[in-house]
């Protein structure tokens, strides 16, 4: 079998479209997912005259939806799809991962990715259907919140129909909203759903096609056979699939590591343990071909919630009640929203009202902690950009409407909310994961989670390569833990692998190298060793580099919340902890020189005139 | 001496209960309690072999060595820290 990847490269103003093969050497270095993504949005860049200008939600802007490499190919956790721009939230890079059934869908239907320009003149969707794109008129579906949206197209395209979908929030380009398939899988990061609003797209639709292509397909069932059996024997997984990630709350919140009302504290109420969560869920869920299963159907007629929306939605707004806050979850999964930066920048907002630096003239209204009813109307009112909600409806860039001192209670890094509720000021390796993430503060992109385990010295080395700091709280050899998890994480997302089955995330026995290797080989028939896939890894790492370059950031931007530099933390295990800013530029020194980045943290010419040839050749 | 013991996933599917009240004659450390909770609960022994736990008195990290006073509350928490 040939292994060939497709790129429909669609353009929203003139409704045409044309599919395109992805060069065998893209393909290589790149595989998918992500790292296409990737390639293509630097692609995007590199003709661009002033990328600095290219407006996050002007047509220009690329939407760039993309399956991973064997996404949909029952390989395990296999499910996942990227979509990524010019993040209209931070205003750089701008990508979000997303589980469910689309990206399978989408891939079935004959589409690996999808390269959207322009802006329809009509509210519109994209159907994919048996390697045919259409572009339809959605005026009925407009004003429609995630499910009804959803509901509709099933109705419309029958059975076996998925679809992303915007809600409200997209649609009014609120700048965190995301892209939603399913009830509450989200690509919920960097507004890439406000993208998708400014094009005028509702929905992305996919049904029908032939089966995936698999180059060994016998090979592929055995070593998915085996290791399912290997993750099954996991501890970790064996545990997410009964309690679900809200099971990292009391660990954090026990540590004194739960932020909680703007970081101002660090431990909260218990009433937000799994075990509370547990009473409001009927069912675990699934997204195609896990093993996992972590994700909760709760009895208030939504999904989750997770840790990250439990703690953002929970601790850091001071809401205890356990249903309340998976209201809240429900809420800004129907509008829209991601539940991080929602949390993030709403807890911002009231520590502002707590200081006196806005007042009710601009807040409509009193603006306290725990009060559920006030957080409930905002969130409406972000969604639909109205009064005060218009302004947070900017996230971090409602900076501008709020006094200069506004910027220090700020829990943002790049412009970007910090995606999940741990305060990294104890384990010094998040803090640095957070301040480079290429995305903004976000702990999907290279969390050293085994940083929490007491790994013995010998398996650390083994794990990193070489010996290693075992102190978490020690700034000694952070940069080498971040750059590996870095890369690997980096080549999950190109191959559509959930990071719950990834080695180093929550476990080091999941799946690594040596097992992305035999998936590959097997699924899609490309020879690449493991030095070749730690490569893409790298690859992935120095491209997402070039592209934030491209929009001039640089080492200054690599950086923390000023309140984890200054502020110890208050109380429990983690008391005054706070990131030392000396040793902080150490950790940075020392990451740019694992990723052979200069010390100003940039890409070698070698390999930026190696990645710039690459893309070259795509259209 | 009554200690209070809260289990956290996944340690209390092992016990079967999320809080226990144990009494431990005085005086007693960490190690003993662990000692008489893996010989009252033979799963949960296998689960804290398996995934040690931080094991925190009150609000305080504690060693196996650490002492336990009477009325004491014992966490035991699973190190994870994903997200």
């Amino acid at each position: 079998m040939t292994l060939s990847v497709t790129t429909a490269m669609v353009d929203l103003s003139t409704g045409r479209h044309e599919l395109t093969t992805v060069p065998p050497e893209v393909v290589h270095a790149y595989l998918g997912g992500r790292g296409l993504n990737m390639a293509y949005l630097y692609r995007a860049l590199s003709d661009h005259p002033e990328p600095r200008k290219l407006d996050p939600l002007g047509p220009e802007n690329p939407l760039i939806v993309g399956a991973g490499l064997i996404t949909g190919t029952q390989a395990p956790n296999a499910a996942r799809f990227n979509v990524s721009a010019r993040s209209p939230e931070s205003g750089i890079l701008g990508d979000s991962n997303c589980g469910g059934f689309f990206g399978a869908a989408m891939r079935k239907a004959g589409f690996d990715r999808l390269v959207i320009r322009g802006r329809a003149e009509q509210p519109s969707y994209l159907l994919l259907e048996e390697g045919t794109l259409s572009l339809l008129p959605a005026d009925d579906l407009w004003g429609t919140d995630i499910h009804a949206a959803q509901e509709m197209l099933k109705a419309r395209h029958g059975p076996g129909t998925v679809a992303a979908v915007i809600g409200p929030a997209g649609e009014n380009q609120v700048r965190m909203a995301g892209i939603f398939t399913g009830k509450k899988n989200a690509a919920g990061r960097g507004g890439m759903g406000a993208v998708m609003g400014s094009k005028n797209l509702k929905a992305i639709v996919a049904r029908g096609g032939p089966p995936i292509a698999i180059a060994q397909k016998d090979a592929l069932r055995a070593i998915r056979l085996r290791q399912q059996e290997y993750l099954k024997n996991s501890r970790v997984i064996q545990v997410l699939g009964t309690a679900g990630t809200p099971m990292l709350y009391e660990v954090s919140n026990r540590l004194g590591a739960i932020r909680t009302r703007n970081s101002q504290e660090n431990h909260f109420a218990d009433s937000l343990n799994a075990e509370e969560i547990e009473k409001f869920s009927d069912k675990m869920l699934a997204c195609t071909s896990c093993v996992v299963h972590c994700r909760h159907r709760n009895t208030l007629g939504g999904e989750g919630p997770e840790y990250s929306t439990v703690g953002l939605l929970g601790a850091n707004l001071g809401i205890a009640a356990t249903e309340q806050v998976i209201a809240l979850n429900n809420l800004v999964n129907t509008l829209g929203l991601d539940s991080s930066s929602t949390g993030t920048i709403i807890g911002w907002a009231m520590e502002l009202y707590q200081r006196g630096l806005i007042t009710d003239e601009l807040t409509g209204g009193p603006l306290l902690w725990g009060d559920f009813e006030r957080v409930t109307g905002l969130i409406e009112d972000i969604a639909h950009r109205r009064g005060f909600g218009a302004i947070l409806a900017e996230s971090t860039q409602a900076v501008r409407f709020f006094p200069l001192e506004a910027r220090d209670y700020l829990i943002a890094v790049k412009g970007l909310p910090q995606s999940d509720p741990h305060d990294v000021r104890y384990f010094k390796g998040f803090a640095l994961g957070i301040a480079v993430a290429s995305r903004g503060a976000d702990h999907l992109r290279n969390r050293p989670t085994l940083e929490v385990f007491n790994l013995p010295d010998e398996v650390r080395a083994r794990i990193y390569g070489r010996a290693n700091d075992p102190d978490p709280t020690s700034y000694k050899d952070k940069g080498l833990i971040v750059a590996w998890s870095d890369d690997i994480y980096a080549l999950s997302d190109c191959l559509g692998i959930c990071r719950f089955v990834t080695h180093g995330f929550n476990s080091p026995h999941l799946l690594g190298y040596s097992h992305f290797q035999e998936l590959v080989h097997a699924a899609t028939g490309l020879e690449q060793d493991v030095d070749d896939l730690r490569e893409v890894g790298r690859r992935v790492i120095d491209t997402e580099r070039l592209i934030n370059a491209s929009f001039g950031l640089a080492r200054s931007d690599d950086t923390l919340p000023k309140r984890y530099f200054n502020d110890p933390m208050p109380d429990r295990k983690t008391k005054g902890h706070r990131i030392e800013p000396e040793q902080f530029q150490h950790m940075l020194d020392e990451y740019y020189a694992e990723r052979g980045w200069d010390a100003e943290g940039r890409v070698p010419a070698a390999r930026q005139e190696e990645i710039t040839r690459l893309v070259s050749s795509l259209p | 001496m009554l200690i209070h013991v809260r289990l956290a996933e996944p340690f209390w599917r092992a016990a079967g209960s999320r809080t226990l009240a144990l009494e431990l004659p005085a005086p007693a450390t960490i190690a003993d309690l662990l000692a008489r909770l893996e010989a009252d609960y033979p799963a949960l022994k296998t689960e804290i072999e398996l995934s040690p736990p931080l094991i925190f008195i009150g609000e305080m990290e504690a060693e196996r060595t650490s002492s336990l006073a009477a009325g004491a509350l014992v966490h035991l928490v699973w190190p994870l820290a994903g997200g």
